[in-house]
């Protein structure tokens, strides 16, 4: 069997997850996208959005065969934990759905990577709606939080932690 | 319990005294404050989430000091600087102390540092010159496995150091070079972090974590090279999380025992001779709160002289990112010095020291970095990555005037257990606040050669108090009047009590760091104890 690219297995693992506890999350994104309107490896929108944030694909960190524990799917064990998270999470699911849908007129899954990028830039850098700012940066710290303490968000700074070395 | 000897605090000078006295076949009592760390377990550089978590060995610092923070308070009124920040006393209550959290700077001071007042006319000259210590600061460089280099030419001449200095870090290669167009030079440090293995330990391993407690147990803080060679005697009783409330002082002026608590509540100890080593904050601390009939003042302190010439850490500090990726947070934290300063440059000036650092502290490891690297994509990964691991700082060290009014006193305030707080009173002089413009300048000039866009902020004490490298309190002299202890660290007219930290310091050795200076006194009071012992026997 072909071996998965990296992109391939986080949408695997991504895909896998939302079934299970991933149902926690997301549930305002599928209610207003019906399956049919997905194709069948389109990840949901919160998926989407964490890509965005932190396009893990593009580090090549995962390359190195060490990301078995997707962003996403850390992120809604995150949110499990956390009610006001998870709140605040789907709150911004909604808030960015309406934003897409006003300035491109099309959900945010289904956006390319320069108009996902642009719509959170100018969500992280305005001033007149304090909240949605606030609440994407809580998302995009908890993202780069989980990353960049995982061993693939080490090997893409090139930090080694002590317990990474040979005579640990 | 009784023992030969008691020793409050198991730091550089508590531990180096309770292994020289246990392998004479003393019985020692070592009492510390804090608990026995578990490095594998207890250091926050054992996991990923470092940033996040709590620090054991900074837990211990700040928070639980019996220090009365009014004293910013007095400072501001008497500087123009403004309100200054709250005196940030470094230090841990753990077995080990404060080598728990030091960098493993292993310096021997420069002869000129024991006579800045016969050579340069200020501060006072110690009773005892470089040559009574230098056998002893060679034994204790042989217990930690000191790493160092021969040929410095700010240094007396010695001996081979135990294992061979470390290769300059990226960072110190790329800083010494920008010394030397500067007019300075870089050279090795001088380091407790042996390079070789050395009583079956791990060398070390270049981590750069030395500050959070080493958990390769490579570097040679006291809980790693000095205790687990007393426990082996079978002469050390180490009673952890203990800690004295003071000292039982009886009719003839002498201790008799000392109050402790620990968990199951207070203990009564008694021994032979007591030995002071909680640093110059406390051991002052503890004699002035220990007061009798016979000691009105607080123990030794007849002549008033406990808690005077109280010397905090003269420090500067530059920051800027390095233009190239050096991993500046690699290698040991402080491989390189300037000691070209070390000797007064003239009258107006202290002796100083230049440094650099480079390590990684919570707010910019790569999770803090990468959160306060703005924006986010594909832009904010590649900032990310191509600035981590940049940030360094330059830094001076100067040695404080030594003044009889820079003194700590008993605060009216008490702590948690009810013990009275203590109280400083510190201003720098003219000469100290000269010191820091000529050691700011010359931190300019450093990083002006250096390929980086320059200094992004810079700090000194002036204006946010250290006390990383504290001293006086309880100074060495030949002379009652003017002093706390002998020549040998015995205090004076008690027959019982000995101090060997800090506190002993008359001088600061021009800005090197004082641990090796601790551990070389404190091997030769535990000498000078384990002769009056042996003399009281025969």
């Amino acid at each position: 069997m072909r071996k998965p690219t990296p992109r391939r297995r986080f949408l695997l693992a991504s895909s896998l997850v939302t079934l299970g506890v991933g149902s926690t999350l997301g549930f305002a994104n599928r209610a207003r996208f019906s399956k049919s309107q997905r194709t069948t490896n389109e990840p949901d929108t919160l998926s989407s959005i964490i890509d965005t944030i932190l396009p893990v694909s593009a580090t090549n960190a995962d390359q190195k065969g060490v990301l078995d524990l997707t962003l996403d799917a850390a992120i809604r064990q995150l949110a499990i934990k956390k009610p006001r998270f998870n709140e605040n999470v789907n709150q911004l699911i909604l808030i960015i759905e309406n934003s897409a849908l006003s300035q491109y007129q099309q959900p945010f899954v289904g956006l390319n990577i320069d108009q996902r990028e642009s719509l959170l830039t100018k969500m992280l850098t305005q001033k007149t709606q304090p909240l949605a700012r606030s609440k994407l940066l809580s998302l995009r710290n908890a993202v780069i939080n989980i990353f960049y303490t995982s061993a693939p968000g080490r090997a893409h700074l090139g930090y080694q932690l002590p317990a990474d070395y040979a005579n640990y | 319990m009784d023992f030969d000897i008691i020793i409050i605090g198991s730091g550089a000078g508590g531990g180096m005294t309770a292994l020289r006295l246990c392998e004479q076949g003393f019985k020692v009592g070592l009492l510390e404050r804090g608990p026995r760390f578990d490095p594998r377990k207890d250091y926050i550089m054992n996991y990923p989430d470092w940033e996040r978590r709590n620090d054991p060995l900074k837990h211990a610092r700040q928070a639980e000091q019996t220090i009365d923070q009014d004293y910013r308070t007095e400072f501001a009124h008497n500087n123009k600087q403004g309100r200054r920040s709250p005196l940030r006393y470094f230090r841990v209550h753990g077995v080990g102390g404060s080598t728990l959290h030091y960098q493993g700077e292993a310096h021997r001071f420069a002869e000129h540092a024991f006579r800045t007042n016969s050579e340069f006319g200020w501060g006072v000259d110690w009773p005892i010159g470089y040559s009574d210590l230098a056998p002893y600061y060679a034994q204790a460089e042989q217990l930690l496995g000191v790493a160092g280099a021969q040929g410095n030419p700010f240094k007396p001449k010695r001996e081979a150091f135990p294992t061979p200095a470390h290769s300059l870090s990226a960072k110190s290669q790329i800083m010494a070079a920008a010394a030397s167009k500067a007019g300075f030079s870089l050279l090795p440090n001088t380091l407790a972090l042996p390079s070789l293995s050395i009583d079956g330990r791990t060398p070390c391993q270049h981590s750069g974590t030395c500050n959070y407690g080493c958990v390769f147990q490579a570097k040679s803080s006291i809980d790693q090279a000095i205790i687990p060679r007393a426990e082996k005697t079978g002469n050390l009783t180490l009673l952890s999380e203990t800690r004295v409330l003071n000292l039982n002082i009886d009719d003839a002026g002498e201790v008799s025992s000392i109050n402790c608590v620990d968990a199951n509540g207070t203990i009564r100890l008694s021994a032979k001779r007591y030995v002071l080593a909680g640093g110059s904050i406390e051991t002052p601390r503890l004699m002035l709160a220990s007061t009798s009939a016979a000691q009105v003042n607080g123990l030794g302190n007849n002549n008033d002289q406990v808690g005077r010439y109280f010397m905090e850490t003269v420090y500067c500090t530059a920051k800027f990112a390095l233009n190239s990726d050096a991993k500046t947070y690699t290698g040991p934290p402080l491989d390189a010095r300037v000691w070209d300063f070390c000797k007064p440059q003239d009258k107006q000036t202290n002796g100083f020291v230049l440094g650099l650092a480079g390590y990684l502290h919570p707010s910019i490891g790569p999770s803090n970095h990468a959160i306060r690297t703005a924006g986010i994509g594909r832009r904010h990964l590649a900032r990310a990555k191509e600035t981590f691991g940049r940030d360094i700082y330059v830094f001076g060290v100067a040695e404080q005037e030594p003044l009889a009014s820079n003194r700590l006193t008993l605060s009216a305030k008490r702590d948690k257990r009810g013990q009275a707080k203590i109280k400083v009173h510190c201003q720098y002089s003219e000469r100290d606040k000269h010191t820091i413009d000529v050691v700011m300048d010359k931190l300019h000039k450093w990083v002006s050669q250096a390929p980086s866009d320059g200094i992004m902020s810079t700090s000194d004490t002036l204006r946010r108090s250290s006390a990383t490298h504290v001293g006086g309190t309880c100074r060495m002299g030949n002379e009652a009047s003017t002093s706390v202890v002998d020549s040998f660290g015995k205090v004076h007219g008690q027959k019982d009590c000995y101090i060997t930290d800090a506190s002993v310091l008359p001088t600061q050795g021009a800005g090197d760091s004082p641990s090796l200076t601790i551990q070389a006194l404190a091997l030769r009071t535990a000498d000078r104890i384990a002769s009056d012992l042996k003399n009281l026997s025969t």
